[in-house]
């Protein structure tokens, strides 16, 4: 049987639902009859809903860090040219990287795309997705 | 399936694409994460610039490092350590000056609540060992093995540190 140190312990855990349901079961046996743990039960749920809510009002400022991320894996485009149909046409770009700026080319013939500029090494192949 | 299993299999799969190279699955993992690595980072770096920095950060090691989990955790729990290793690295960067500070963390009265200008003045008041487990019990809602895998301390730790926490915090926001 848990003491009530043991019990508060365990409480904020409770609060959120993330325990296991025997210590779960335990608990709430406990608070039925235990004035003390009643009252740190309470602040630990007022506590979470301030602290929660709290962290839920900041966000950062998503695009700007994505196209960051983006530039520095190799995943946006400098420049980018599109040529012809779907049929037949031709792509060319500049990405950046870190510290690099890789050009890639593919050439579309009967809508199937060939790279003909800035081939890399099989396995590392990445299809190039329209952002 | 309940909500909690639909989300990490949909967390697996997106990460398994991501260690494949699709950039589909890549802004997609973005757009489910940044808040999340943000909101924690903020609780460490104390600083929105920096915590962007975090998420930035952590965002391209995911990409790097994709192919390297294992599955022997949850994806949330893999991502947030990444940026808890991040964010305490850049805090020592901080703290040996090798970096200009640019905006701090303030809270202004006319945009926010009063309780939550409250809130933020004694989270801030925590050390940082005791607001990082405070923010992954109380808004990520990890249980307690959850909170000890990012953090890499034993269980026992976790709990007496958000022990702690709450006492202090209760005695902040009482005054």
């Amino acid at each position: 049987m848990m003491t009530c140190e043991q019990i508060q312990e365990l409480l904020p855990w409770y609060v959120t639902g993330r325990i296991g349901l025997d210590d779960a079961s335990e608990i709430a046996k406990h608070l039925s009859t235990c004035a003390a743990c009643q009252a740190d039960f309470v602040e630990a749920a007022w506590m979470r809903r301030l602290v929660a809510g709290h962290a839920a009002s900041s966000s950062p400022a998503k695009q700007r860090t994505w196209s960051r991320v983006a530039g520095k894996t190799g995943l946006t485009d400098l420049a980018r040219i599109d040529i012809g149909s779907f049929l037949v046409g031709l792509n060319l770009g500049v990405s950046a990287a870190s510290k690099r700026y890789p050009v890639y080319g593919t050439l579309r013939v009967m809508g199937h795309n060939v790279r003909v500029v800035g081939r890399r090494k099989k396995g590392k192949e990445r299809k190039h997705v329209q952002q | 399936m309940s909500e909690q299993e639909r989300i990490l299999s949909e967390d697996l799969s997106l990460l398994g694409r991501v260690a494949q190279g699709d950039q589909q699955a890549f802004r997609l993992l973005y757009e489910r994460f940044a808040d999340r690595v943000f909101r924690f980072a903020l609780s460490t770096v104390r600083a929105p610039h920096l915590a962007e920095e975090v998420l930035q950060e952590t965002m391209i090691v995911i990409w790097k490092k994709a192919k390297t989990f294992k599955g022997n955790s949850k994806p949330s729990t893999w991502i947030l350590g990444i940026a808890r290793n991040l964010a305490l690295n850049l805090l020592r960067k901080e703290k040996k000056g090798d970096r200009l500070p640019e905006e701090k963390l303030v809270s202004d009265p006319s945009k926010q609540a009063e309780m939550s200008v409250h809130v933020e003045r004694a989270l801030s008041k925590l050390p940082d060992a005791h607001r990082e487990v405070v923010h992954l019990v109380y808004y990520e809602e990890m249980n307690l093995r959850e909170a000890a895998e990012v953090l890499g301390i034993p269980e026992g730790t976790v709990k007496s540190r958000m022990h702690h926490a709450r006492k202090a915090l209760a005695k902040e926001l009482a005054t």
